[in-house]
């Protein structure tokens, strides 16, 4: 009987490690074709950014080349991108926050040119910032299409629609975002799968996921378009400082915008 | 860089010696006697410098203010003070004992003595026939341990100061722990030429090209470092021999045989100084020198070095020499005395001058004899790539232009120096206004390396609008709970109204300052704690402009129904104009809303923010700062940028000697002046 009842735990346990495996499999080829179908819209951009501090009246520039990841929104070539990823003004301004006072007042500023998007196929196109809203951590980047390379490509960019965007998950499910990793490993796409952390809904719906790459796509685990990864910074707990709220804001910093959110922004770049 | 260890190093001192007594003729206190002759002598005669220097930062030369010393020397106004201070400079100022400024050219700069002489350019005093004060040298070979001894400057740019020491050492040098680099300026190192007058004077960053004199009110040496307590000066005798030679041609010419001498190693029988290294291809390699050699006798001199505190005479022997001279010169070799026949070649300087290539986003050097021989390179042809600016057309180009490159060829043409460059650039990009693909060849390290950089102006700085959401134009505190109870109210969550901004959308609907509001649209306003402060504006920021909306506020503690119409808020400060003055160097924006809300700007102000103030630049020499708010120029009101644009131009056209403007910082106004030189804007 004791037997039995042993021979009947193991083969419970088996089958539990089974379906597990299977649900991995199941979710991992879903990647692979989340990656194959949508992977050619997962962009690089690159951008210089001039960083001015100015304190007591002074100022000083730092100019550096950055690159981040965006995802094209439209066979237009429209792009989205995190905010935070090409300016860090705001991070600064709260980091120095605690050293500032009526008489020393710190002041940052980012300016952003040169902007890029460099395609799945190495191809680089010129490109313009034309929206940004840093209360949702997006920015919108349009291609060149006056360009030598724009031209060619004009109407014909992959692209992920973020149109019947309302797909939504609950806390502790996966969701699959794509990225693209950086010039040392060729740019590859790369793709990650997501423990949902969270689900905030206000002030706004929100996504709360573990560690991820912002201004990336998003999808639940059967492979609808779930929004765009972005950060959330909690400037009040860089201002304050202390590892415990530094922690916090840790825990909470990557978030998923829903899809409609971020179309309903989109819209703003044409008019 | 190199420059800022010989100034760190007078900072560094100044800071460990600052407990030492320090008297100012300002300060009105009684002198002591053997003051009163250096005063007469020499203080009338100090200069405060003002210059703005540029030097080469990620591929831009960074332009920046600073300040030091120097003593007239001459009627007619020369002024000598250290190359560090007035060597690199793009403008001079100098300010007179008696506070009068006036305007200086650089007549001539030496790096490896570190003395350069200005001119003062007396035709543009108020009064050119004023006479100055001018101060003598006097003989620093006569300086003695002991001596009591002044330093006079502008210690970190005050006015002419005073500071009194004894001499502490007659023949101080660079101990060798501390890295040779420490005392190289411009590639020079000082410390082979230059022995320095140790003394406890203290000098402080600003004191740098101010006299050491003595108590008889002559110089006897120029402030130039110091090393925890102890300053150093370099001997009179050095200097006046370099400032005679620099205001007679503007340059000083010097002998190099191409050898490393360095003292005897311990335990080495005789004299001499030892032969550490020689230079392929030098006089001195041609001449049969070898290493291992110990050099004896220098043309009429017998020489010896046994320790390093005796090499400084003797390379100054050898720099002495005239160009081409054929020099005996005796080496001891295995025990044998040889005559070697040396004939000097022209001593360069070990490296070129920074410049900047805007269309590149590089900072170059020509190479020199020394910079091509560290670099491995057969001759001096081609231009040293200094530092790249990130995501310029260098650093943007594949591969990326990086610090070391030797750039050999532009356009297939081969290309000498940083002259050469720009002749072919400006033939290569004549008459076309987009960036130019011009084929680049370089070479770093053994590799020769080709890239296609693209020339031409930056692309302007992207102008993103900020996406446009609702606003009711009020700001707002959460309701806690205890606040709630405390203003006896039974609703628990909500928002309390702090500011209700003039003309906006919360004002047309009738809120007032105090005004709860419970409800937005019907909907609960989920805000109870201090963290729910986004909450609120959340709410308002997901509804479309131009929405009329329901307000529920408890006012007094009575219950008030309003209805506001949503707005779009006013334009973000990235989206107000603004006028960018690139001759006088600043930015300028239109007042926000925010400015007037934040408490920055008082209400009744009117003017233009200054946004940027360029390092260095005319309006930072003005003393115009980040933050002002700059009412009028010229006594012309500049309500705006367009009419500050207006303004500006006006006044620029004019070219008057100076410009005022009248500023707004906080609850203070002030005046400042900004004297831009024309001819260098021309230029």
């Amino acid at each position: 009987m004791k037997s039995k009842a042993i021979l009947n735990l193991m083969a419970a346990v088996l089958l539990i490690w089974a379906g597990a495996a299977h649900g991995d499999d199941v979710t991992a080829r879903m990647a692979r074709e989340l990656v194959r179908k949508h992977g050619n819209a997962v962009v690089t951009v690159s951008a210089v950014t001039k960083t001015k501090m100015s304190v007591l009246g002074q100022s000083q520039d730092q100019e550096q080349k950055v690159e981040t990841v965006g995802t094209v929104i439209d066979p237009s070539g429209l792009t989205v991108i995190a905010y935070s990823s090409i300016d860090s003004s705001a991070v600064m301004a709260a980091m120095m926050k605690p050293m500032q006072n009526d008489q020393m007042k710190m002041d940052f500023k980012t300016e952003v040119s040169g902007v890029k998007l460099r395609l799945a196929d190495g191809t680089e196109v010129p490109a313009k910032l034309k929206l940004k809203d840093p209360d949702l951590d997006l920015a919108f980047v349009v291609p060149d299409d006056a360009s030598e390379e724009g031209k060619k490509l004009a109407g014909k960019y992959a692209s992920i629609s973020l149109d019947g965007g309302a797909a939504t998950v609950e806390q502790a499910e996966n969701v699959i975002t794509l990225g693209r990793l950086g010039a040392a490993m060729d740019r590859q796409v790369s793709v990650s799968m997501e423990r949902v952390v969270a689900v905030v809904s206000k002030p706004r719906l929100l996504f709360v996921v573990s560690m991820t790459e912002a201004g990336a796509p998003a999808f639940t685990a059967d492979g609808k378009l779930l929004g765009i990864t972005a950060m959330r910074i909690d400037t009040a707990a860089l201002t304050s400082g202390g590892i415990t709220a530094s922690m916090k804001m840790l825990q909470s910093m990557f978030v998923v915008l829903p899809a409609k959110d971020v179309a309903e922004v989109a819209k703003q770049v044409a008019k | 860089m190199q420059r800022l260890w010989a100034i760190g190093l007078a900072v560094l001192m100044g800071l460990a010696g600052c407990g030492q007594s320090s008297r100012s003729t300002e300060a009105g206190e009684p002198l002591g006697k053997e003051l009163d002759p250096a005063i007469a002598a020499v203080y009338p005669a100090l200069v405060r410098i003002w210059v703005v220097m540029a030097m080469p930062q990620e591929g831009r030369m960074q332009k920046f203010q600073a300040a030091g010393s120097g003593a007239i020397i001459s009627a007619d106004g020369y002024v000598v003070t250290n190359h560090h201070v007035a060597g690199d400079a793009t403008d001079i100022r100098c300010d007179l004992p008696d506070g009068e400024r006036i305007e200086a050219d650089l007549v001539g700069t030496d790096p490896l003595a570190d003395i350069a002489v200005i001119k003062l350019r007396l035709n543009s005093r108020r009064d050119p026939n004023k006479q100055l004060s001018v101060a003598h040298f006097g003989d620093s070979n006569q300086v003695r341990v002991g001596d009591t001894v002044f330093a006079m400057g502008s210690p970190a740019a005050l006015s002419q100061s005073v500071t009194k020491g004894i001499v502490s050492n007659t023949r101080l040098i660079l101990p060798v722990i501390l890295p040779e680099e420490m005392m190289r300026i411009d590639g020079e190192p000082v410390g082979s030429l230059v022995r320095w007058i140790g003394h406890d004077a203290i000098i402080y960053g600003g004191n740098s090209g101010g006299p050491l004199v003595n108590t008889h009110g002559e110089m006897v040496g120029i402030n130039e470092i110091g090393l925890a307590t102890m300053s150093g000066a370099i001997p009179s005798n050095l200097v006046k021999e370099v400032a005679q030679d620099l205001m007679a041609r503007g340059t000083v010419q010097r002998s190099w045989i191409g050898i490393e001498p360095q003292p005897r190693l311990r335990g080495t029988a005789g004299k001499g100084v030892l032969v550490g290294g020689v230079l392929k291809g030098s006089p001195a390699a041609s001449a049969g020198m070898r290493v291992g050699d110990f050099i004896t006798r220098y043309g009429e001199s017998d020489v010896d070095a046994e320790i390093a505190e005796e090499l400084p005479p003797f390379n100054r022997l050898v720099l002495s020499t005239p160009v081409g001279a054929t020099v005996p010169v005796h080496v001891q070799r295995d025990g044998r005395d040889i005559e070697l026949k040396i004939t000097t070649a022209a001593r360069t300087p070990m490296q070129g001058k920074d410049v900047e290539l805007k269309s590149w986003g590089i900072t170059v050097r020509d190479l020199t004899r020394m910079s091509a021989m560290e670099k491995k390179r057969p001759d001096e042809r081609g231009v040293l790539v200094f530092g790249v600016r990130p995501g310029g057309p260098s650093g943007d180009a594949k591969p990326a232009l990086q610090g070391g490159d030797v750039i050999v060829k532009v356009g297939e043409r081969a290309v000498k120096d940083v002259q050469s460059v720009r002749q072919v650039v400006r033939e290569l990009v004549a008459g076309k206004k987009a960036r130019t693909a011009v084929l680049v060849e370089f070479e770093r390290e053994k590799e020769k390396m080709l890239t296609v950089v693209e020339l031409g102006d930056d692309p302007d700085a992207d102008k993103p609008a900020e996406a446009r959401k609702a606003d009711l134009g009020i700001k707002t505190q959460v309701l806690t709970r205890p606040l709630a109870q405390a203003m006896h109210l039974e609703a628990r969550k909500g928002v309390r109204v702090t500011v209700v901004i003039a003309g906006r959308a919360g004002q047309k609907a009738g809120l007032k300052a105090g005004d709860v509001i419970m409800k937005f649209d019907g909907s609960e306003i989920a805000a109870s704690e201090p963290t729910d402060l986004e909450v609120f504006p959340e709410m308002i920021r997901r509804y479309p402009i131009g929405k009329e909306v329901s307000l529920e506020v408890i006012r007094e503690g009575k219950p008030v129904m309003l209805t506001a119409k949503l707005e779009a808020p006013p334009p973000p400060v990235a989206d107000l104009k603004r006028y960018e003055d690139k001759d006088l160097e600043f930015t300028a924006r239109d007042l926000a809303t925010e400015d007037r809300i934040s408490g920055d700007v008082e209400d009744d102000v009117r003017g233009v923010m200054i946004e940027k103030v360029e390092n260095g630049g005319w309006a930072q020499l003005a003393t115009l700062r980040v933050g002002d708010v700059l009412i009028s120029v010229d006594g012309k009101p500049t309500p705006d940028t367009a009419m500050l644009q207006k303004t500006v131009e006006e006044a620029k056209k004019a070219r008057g000697r100076q410009i005022v403007l009248f500023v707004s910082r906080g609850i203070h106004t002030q005046f400042l002046e900004l004297e831009p030189n024309w001819e260098m804007i021309h230029d």
